[in-house]
């Protein structure tokens, strides 16, 4: 073992030297990237959006106040006609009226929910595109109706009357989104649910859900990210709304989507949200401003990146540890120490692991201080995952060295192939192209279709992409497939049948690199 | 004498061409074994062989003692050398090279590899990458390193390669001292005949896979049919004919100061009544002399002649 591990110092002081260089120009080239980029990006996403929001929202100010003007006008010459005589005008000029009090309200209302969006994205850097096509369309659904013409005052006061219960009851609701936008804490949030929850009443049972739901939140309440408030509630709706799809459908039902309704399935994240309802935190990968998810979001991108390169980089080196030793000769002043062949071979094996683990590590730790610097140091929150038959929560720190490790295995799997290669061919160039071409084939083959295609083909050429291949070919599970249980009783192949495939696979090929490292005669 | 390597009936087919026939000797602490032979004859294999870099198909190598196919490690133990050229890690320095290698024999300090450094006469450009590096100093590097660990046999194939009349003296001294010195027993093949002949005190020659003499360096120099004399004459081609009319092996041989030359194998008891009969036929002598046999004469006579370097 003492021999094993000299001649791994001796491959590890190689090897580091070999891989310091580039390393440190693909970091240079990342971080100066990587940096401009994010910045540009962020600063133009949220300029564009608050010159439009504020623009828009200034257009609509503008209208509602012409509409103001003209509704003063018309009033004035309404009240100068009798109904009863001028019948025809009267009407005539109600319709204008009321049109034009609806144009106004809605102006007023949608000048608000601009100025609202605009400010809000200013402040968390963030567009609530969702929320406001919402808010927007139901103003547009509640002011497009088909009205009856106006005959009378009575049925003009009873319109005016309406179109002011539906601005009110508008204006409600962009309050509520208002503490959405400007940051309402989590508890104000919760507590003015519950105050709706209780003044209304619910016909459909949910409100015992909703009850307790809330009951579950208010312990969090104060520890919650205000950021992420409003997904959690979000959360609680959904959940709330699975509860009661579970009580009244079954097996047969097809959902609403025509996809048949598995109860099984629903359990499954019934019990998710529970979870994370109970912990205060967020389920799923959506893309949200300053929130543990956004930040989680830009970290598996960065480590994803990261992961690419450690590849290249690994297979390069694992390509390269035999054969290039054998085309120079160097190979011979190793042979001549008085080491076994598989000693050496053990030492170069111990060293790639080595420098593989520290390289992924390295990226790890990269991708957390970008994140950092981008987007600021902050709690990544819990992963929530199915298990076992029941919810389970994982720090996302802990959760992503977990998938390095995942990551590792498969990418060791195609660094053994390399070094299997190297070994039987002497020839690095097959060594290398070969593993690269086995993940990185696939990107390959889109970007030759695409370049057929017409689509913008250098986005193929970007190393974030997923890592799918990399797992379906090596039968590594990815962090994806362990949390999501898509890895269990779902999955094509057993746990058990494709971990055996994996250590079998393993152990062909550093058998075949080693019988071929030991056996082969040097000339 | 204690034998340091043993080598009894070594085969090698490489694609069923068999290079390697039976091939034994043995090498003793304390002298320097030169190994020679042609292009192609099987002189890298067999050191190759000795070396673990090459498995035989059969036959036994012993080092020290230890078979080299089941005390592997034990046998290396013993060994440094240099194979074909030496292959050093490019991109580190001469000294750090020297290091990695030290590392994995125990007992080599930092002293030691200063010591040999000193020795090579690279004191002054260990520090620098070898890729900077002539052949001449990767040679003396590589020799650094074949008696870094003070190896009990120093196998050394063409080490003379690339290096500068001076260097192949300083290396001849360091081999002498060494041998002599520590005890060392030192294998050495090469096609600098006059080196061997200087630098060693026995010598095989391998001939298509096949040792076809071992003997020491004085003994092999006899091994040429008898005494030679070379003839200054006017007519080379009658000084041949009449010559070989009598019984005698005479050819031309380069000639020298606008003079003719032959040479002849016989006595020297012989020699007026040759150069009678030379002078009787007409031939102009105007040149005698008496020439030893060399190391290349004999391996030129066991082998044939050869690709072979004076």
């Amino acid at each position: 073992m003492r021999k094993v591990f000299l001649l791994y110092q001796n491959e590890m002081g190689k090897t580091v030297r070999k891989v310091s260089i580039l390393v440190a120009m693909i970091l240079m080239f990342v971080f100066i990237g990587g940096c401009a980029l994010t910045y540009k990006g962020v600063e133009s996403f949220t300029s564009y959006y608050w010159q439009d929001y504020g623009h828009v929202s200034d257009e609509f100010k503008k209208d509602a106040e012409a509409a103001e003007a003209e509704a003063v006008r018309l009033r004035a010459v309404l009240q100068t006609l009798d109904p009863e005589t001028d019948k025809d005008s009267f009407a005539e000029y109600a319709d204008q009226y009321l049109d034009n009090l609806t144009d106004q309200t809605r102006a007023q209302l949608l000048a608000r929910l601009y100025r609202t969006a605009a400010e809000a994205i200013t402040r968390r850097n963030y567009s609530y595109d969702s929320i406001f096509e919402t808010m927007n369309d139901r103003i547009y659904d509640t002011f497009y109706y088909n009205n009856a013409p106006v005959e009378t005052m009575e049925a003009l006061k009873a319109e005016e009357h309406r179109i002011v219960a539906d601005t009110n009851m508008l204006n409600a609701e962009l309050d509520q989104l208002e503490y959405v936008f400007l940051g309402a804490s989590f508890r104000e949030m919760l507590d003015r649910r519950q105050e709706l929850l209780e003044s209304s009443g619910t016909a459909d049972g949910s409100y015992a859900i909703y009850k307790e739901v809330y009951g579950w939140l208010d312990k969090y309440a104060d520890k919650v990210d205000v950021s992420a408030s409003d997904y959690i509630l979000a959360q609680a709706d959904n959940y709330v709304s699975n509860r009661m799809a579970l009580n009244a459908q079954t097996e047969d039902q097809p959902d609403q989507q025509g996809v048949s309704f598995s109860a099984e399935k629903l359990e499954k994240e019934i019990a998710l949200q529970e979870y994370a309802l109970k912990h205060g935190t967020v389920i799923g990968d959506a893309e949200r401003a300053n929130s543990p998810v956004q930040n989680r979001s830009i970290m598996n991108q960065l480590c994803n990146t990261g992961t690419y390169i450690v590849i290249a980089l690994v297979i390069m080196l694992a390509g390269s540890a035999i054969s290039s030793e054998m085309n120079n000769s160097s190979i011979k002043s190793l042979i001549i120490a008085p080491v076994r062949r598989g000693k050496i071979f053990a030492a170069k094996g111990l060293a790639l692991l080595t420098v593989q683990t520290a390289l992924l590590l390295f990226s790890y730790l990269l991708s957390l201080l970008f994140t950092g610097m981008l987007f600021g140091f902050r709690n990544f929150g819990t992963v929530v995952y199915y298990a076992f038959g029941a919810a389970h929560g994982m720090p996302y720190l802990a959760a992503a060295i977990l998938s390095m490790l995942l990551d590792g295995l498969a990418i060791g799997l195609f660094a053994a192939l390399a070094l299997a290669l190297s070994s039987l061919t002497h020839n690095t160039a097959v060594s290398v192209t070969l593993p690269l071409l086995g993940i990185f084939g696939g990107l390959l083959a889109e970007l030759i279709m695409l370049l057929g295609g017409g689509r913008p083909y250098i986005a193929a050429l970007l190393p974030i992409h997923n890592l799918a291949n990399l797992h379906r070919i090596t039968g590594v599970p990815s962090i994806f497939e362990v949390f999501n249980s898509e890895y269990g009783a779902d999955a094509a192949v057993t746990p058990l049948f494709s971990w055996i495939y994996v250590i079998l696979l393993l152990t062909a090929l550093v058998w075949c690199a080693y019988d071929a490292f030991c056996r082969k005669d040097i000339t | 004498m204690e034998t340091v390597l043993e080598v009894k009936q070594l085969n090698k087919s490489f694609r069923n061409h068999h290079v390697i026939r039976d091939v034994s000797f043995e090498v003793y602490a304390g002298e320097v074994f030169g190994f020679l032979g042609p292009n192609g004859a099987g002189k890298t294999t067999t050191i190759k062989m000795i070396m673990g870099f090459v498995f035989p198909d059969s036959g036994e190598i012993t080092i020290c003692g230890h078979s080299l196919s089941k005390e592997y490690e034990a046998a290396m133990q013993c060994v440094g050398g240099i194979v074909e050229s030496p292959e050093l890690y490019k991109n580190l320095s001469g000294i750090v090279n020297l290091k990695m290698y030290g590392r994995l024999h125990p007992g080599v300090t930092d002293e030691r590899i200063s010591e040999v450094v000193r020795l090579v006469g690279m004191e002054n450009r260990a520090g620098e990458k070898v890729k900077k590096y002539s052949l001449g100093m990767k040679q003396r590097i590589g020799l650094a390193q074949g008696i870094l660990h003070k190896p009990k046999l120093l196998i050394l194939d063409e080490p003379t390669n690339g290096l500068d009349p001076a260097g192949i003296k300083e290396l001849r001294t360091i081999i002498r001292e060494t041998a002599a010195k520590e005890n060392t027993a030192v294998f050495v093949s090469s096609h600098l005949l006059s080196e061997m002949e200087q630098m060693c005190d026995r010598v095989a020659i391998i001939d298509n896979g096949v040792i076809i003499g071992e003997k020491r360096v004085d003994e092999l120099k006899t091994l040429g049919t008898g005494e030679r004399y070379d003839y200054g004459v006017s007519d080379a081609a009658a000084a041949i004919a009449l010559l070989n009319g009598l019984g005698l092996a005479a050819e031309r041989i380069d000639p020298r100061n606008g003079l003719e030359r032959i040479t002849v194998q016989t006595e020297g008891a012989r020699l007026p009544e040759l150069t009678y009969k030379l002078l009787t036929a007409g031939i102009g002598v105007y040149t005698v002399s008496r020439e030893e046999n060399t190391l290349e004469d004999a391996f030129i006579n066991l082998t044939g002649g050869g690709n072979i370097i004076a």
